[in-house]
């Protein structure tokens, strides 16, 4: 089979394959929860790439889907009596696919800027609502006491067992949207970004198509934002602050989300390694990162993965 | 009944009417030019009896069915299609699957949440006979921005025919083309005619003249003559407003 033999050239496989072994990496296998945020910030990241690299939607306030995925989860948890690990978790992918369904309707058609403004005043709603409304999302002093249960008999306290349950999730969710990204509704997708009049043209009603790659990017971000409060067993309304959809939008461009699928998991990679592991030996860490970000933007619009790409075009051409 | 009746198209653009008042019955055989000087307001037509544009006054009557107002993606339904005087592609795609996405769409695959785009091979099979038929199936694999302009506008003019139209409306389909291109194009158009209706703005008399079994003259947005060719040759008023003029 043609096939089975190009395997070893699929980059997710290798992808894979260094972050099932992460707990026993040296250094890194020393940061296991980072280990778990990293893989968080993949899928969230990936969902947000559907919308940006794949349908050209600049939704720059993506962190409010992650967020309220987050206290979805925190909610669930705390307001049910069975205490269950599923459904809190499911309840931030139903939740953030909602409220992105519900943005999304009301700017599907609207363009560029105005549309990347909204998505991000929305943001700052949700960060206001969550930082205010004390009785459900605890205002200021946010959710805690959120424990995770056991799964299928496994012991998700074991941070080690956590780690895997986020990997497997991980890997469901980046196989999901590779090949979304790569099907027919994908490459519907893509001319809505390429060219949303001749699309228009071809028969796609595009407004509803970008209303269901938004409310579709939801869901996965929802879904990581609910793996993020198992993960740091609370809510705060701080992950709502637009800034930090300001860093996934960084991260993706950096890594060339626009030329690749994989260019938001490098951009990710980058921006939490720089995160966690600089920031604790140099405290202007994030200059030295926004530096590199202005000036590789500058000259390769198209982030690392456009770079690489070009470089792959000149060997092979050559 | 007419294929077209359109009754008192008007469209303002602030002071200046680019489509003034555009009444014209439309038959169902042949071959429709529209000639016009530049900002005569054929493109302007076109846009509005596609849908980019919404009419400030009139009526767009499409087989006995009102398509005012109606968005392009509404419109070709309808079995009407367009090409762009302004080449729109899909840049970054191949030329393969520019084609595709039309394709896909007009087999009702467009959706398909899991099936890997290139798998679905009746689009592929569809796709492969367009290329075929507009000449472009050894170039299938390069990208749409990196083929030669006369290329690119052969491939405008391939995509508008994914939606499998009844009618086609072509704008300057020939524009900047050189001369052995110009001859493919003219061949092409007239071999669709045969099973499409066709409407197509062009400047190169010759051509015009060649091909057309009607021809509407446009001056300032509105109708200056509607007739055959040999009656639009004699006629004094569109030889004062435009023949007489060098075009180019
Ligand atoms: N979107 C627009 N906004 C303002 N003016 C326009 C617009 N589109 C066309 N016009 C004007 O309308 C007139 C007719 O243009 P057009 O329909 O493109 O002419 P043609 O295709 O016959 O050359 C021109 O004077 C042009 O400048
Ligand atoms: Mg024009």
């Amino acid at each position: 089979m043609s096939k089975l033999s190009q395997l070893h050239k699929d980059p997710l496989l290798w992808i894979f394959l260094v972050f099932a072994l992460y707990p026993f990496l040296p250094y890194f296998g020393n940061f296991i929860s980072l280990g778990s945020e990293l893989l968080l910030w993949f899928i969230f990241t990936l969902s947000f790439n559907l919308c940006l690299g794949q349908t050209g939607l600049p939704s720059f306030g993506h962190g409010a889907f992650y967020g309220l995925g987050s206290y979805a989860a925190a909610i669930t948890f705390l307001r049910l009596s069975d205490k269950g690990f599923f459904l809190p978790v499911l309840g931030g992918a139903v939740v953030g696919c909602l409220a992105a369904a519900l943005l999304g309707w009301l700017i599907k058609d609207k363009r560029g800027v105005y549309f990347a403004m909204l998505t991000v005043a929305f943001t700052q709603v949700c960060f206001g609502v969550c930082w205010r409304w004390d009785e459900v999302t605890g205002g200021e002093a946010g959710l805690s006491g959120i424990i995770r249960q056991d799964f299928l008999g496994i012991s998700m306290k074991d941070p080690q067992n956590f780690y895997y349950f986020c990997f497997v999730i991980f890997a469901v969710c980046s196989l999901l949207i590779r090949a979304i990204s790569r099907s027919c509704f994908g490459l519907s997708l893509q001319s809505v970004r390429q060219n949303h009049l001749r699309s228009q043209y071809l028969g796609y009603p595009t407004g509803l198509y970008r209303f269901a790659v938004y409310s579709l990017s939801g869901a996965f971000a929802g879904l990581a934002g609910a793996l993020y409060c198992l993960l740091t067993q609370s809510a705060f309304a701080d992950i709502l602050d637009w800034q930090k959809s300001g860093d996934v939008v960084m991260a993706t461009l950096l890594g060339g989300g626009t030329a690749s699928f994989y260019g938001p998991i490098l951009g990710s990679f980058i921006f939490i390694v720089c995160r966690s592991l600089l920031s604790s030996l140099w405290e202007h860490w994030l200059f030295i990162y926004g530096l590199s970000f202005v000036i590789i933007l500058s000259f390769f619009p198209t982030g690392l993965m456009g770079i690489l790409q070009k470089k792959k075009g000149r060997s092979k051409s050559s | 009944m007419s294929l077209f009746s359109i009754q008192g198209l008007t469209k303002r653009f602030g002071s200046l009417a680019a489509t003034n008042g555009v009444s014209v019955e439309i038959e169902r055989e042949g071959i429709l030019s529209i000639i016009g000087p530049n900002g005569a307001g054929k493109t302007t037509f076109f846009n509005l009896v596609t849908g980019l544009l919404k009419p400030d006054a009139g009526k767009i009557i499409y087989q006995g069915k009102d398509i005012t107002g109606q968005k392009p993606y509404e419109i070709i339904r309808h079995g009407l299609s367009r090409s762009f005087q302004v080449v729109s592609l899909f840049e970054e795609l191949s030329v393969l699957d520019n084609v595709r996405v039309g394709v896909q769409r007009n087999l009702g695959f467009m959706n398909r949440l899991f099936l890997n785009y290139r798998r679905a091979a009746e689009v592929t099979e569809r796709a492969m006979e367009i290329l075929d038929l507009i000449g472009l199936a050894d170039q299938a694999d390069q990208p749409a921005a990196a083929i030669p302009h006369g290329d690119r506008k052969i491939l405008d003019l391939g995509l508008a025919l994914t939606t499998k139209p009844q009618s086609l409306l072509l704008d300057e389909p020939m524009a900047g083309l050189s001369k052995a291109e110009r001859t493919r194009i003219t061949q092409l158009i007239k071999e669709l005619s045969l099973t499409h209706k066709i409407i197509v703005v062009e400047h190169d008399m010759d051509v015009v003249f060649g091909i057309s079994d009607f021809i509407l003259v446009l001056h300032h947005g509105s109708v200056l003559a509607l007739g055959e060719p040999k009656d639009i040759a004699a006629n004094e008023e569109v030889q004062s407003a435009y023949l007489g003029l060098e075009v180019h």
